[in-house]
């Protein structure tokens, strides 16, 4: 018997076969999206905390005046967060420049640009401008970062 | 062709910061002053490597690239030819030619 005839006798085995093997590859597929993407948001959410986190010392750094007592290891901490979210975000966007880079890069300016050294800076009143200038850096950061959550899978999903 | 390179952890400080020297001794303008100019001046390309800290203030960055132009008189053109920045932080990278770009244009149009 060739191999042609044996083949056309057992035909609705073959299918049997081949929609068990697409089955397995469709959900095996959907697994790796659904842990791609549970990854993405928990570096996502990460990185949002520490923009929180920075934020919220920042603010509490230039509450004061720049002579207070405690003041440049704050300064040295803020600096090593930034550090580490500038990691994190590079890791995120995987060598790609994009909006989120330029958001951080606002974000590092408007806390260490202008006064963050200066030990004779008065402290900022809360609602002051610069106040201000450091919670619409942050905001416009994490929002920049939601973004990514809601429209980089696809990229996300090539790049690893 | 000369090449010098600079790696400012192991070569000026693992603390850079601040803008000014009356801030401290590993501020933005004792780098460019004492490291950066110099080697550009006798170097036909620098190579500058800024992994390895504990992290850069805006101040510090500004205050060495921005000042390139600044106080050094290179343009945006002559430091893209010469100068070459290396590091894995994309945001460092992209700050750092911000303000060569933007102190050239400001240098350009006599805004400062």
């Amino acid at each position: 018997m060739s191999f042609i005839e044996t083949l056309a006798q057992n035909y609705e085995k073959l299918i049997t076969w081949l929609l068990v093997i697409l089955g397995w590859l469709v959900v095996a597929q959907q697994n790796d999206a659904r842990e791609i993407r549970r990854e993405l948001r928990a570096k996502i959410d990460a990185a949002q905390s520490c923009v929180s986190k920075i934020c919220s010392e920042a603010l509490s750094y230039y509450s004061v005046s720049g002579s207070a007592e405690g003041l440049s290891s704050v300064k040295i901490q803020i600096t090593m967060q930034l550090q580490d979210l500038s990691g994190c975000i590079n890791r995120l966007v995987s060598g790609k420049r994009v909006s989120v880079v330029d958001a951080f890069v606002e974000y590092r300016k408007s806390i260490t640009l202008n006064g963050f050294d200066d030990l004779n800076r008065s402290a900022y009143p809360i609602g002051s401008d610069r106040l201000n200038q450091i919670f619409d850096a942050a905001s416009s950061l994490s929002e920049k970062l939601e973004l990514l959550r809601k429209g980089g899978n696809s990229k996300w999903r090539r790049k690893t | 062709m000369t090449i010098k390179t600079i790696k400012i952890a192991s070569d000026f400080s693992r603390f850079p910061s601040g803008r000014s020297e009356a801030i401290g001794p590993f501020s933005g303008e004792r780098f460019r002053r004492d490291f950066l100019e110099p080697a550009l001046k006798s170097n036909d390309k620098v190579i500058v490597e800024l992994d390895g800290v504990l992290g850069y203030n805006s101040s510090f960055l500004e205050e060495t690239f921005g000042g390139l132009i600044r106080h050094a008189g290179y343009s945006a053109q002559q430091l893209r030819e010469k100068l070459e920045v290396k590091t894995i932080h994309l945001s460092l990278y992209s700050e750092i030619w911000k303000y060569i770009d933007e102190m050239d244009y400001t240098a350009r149009e006599g805004l400062s």
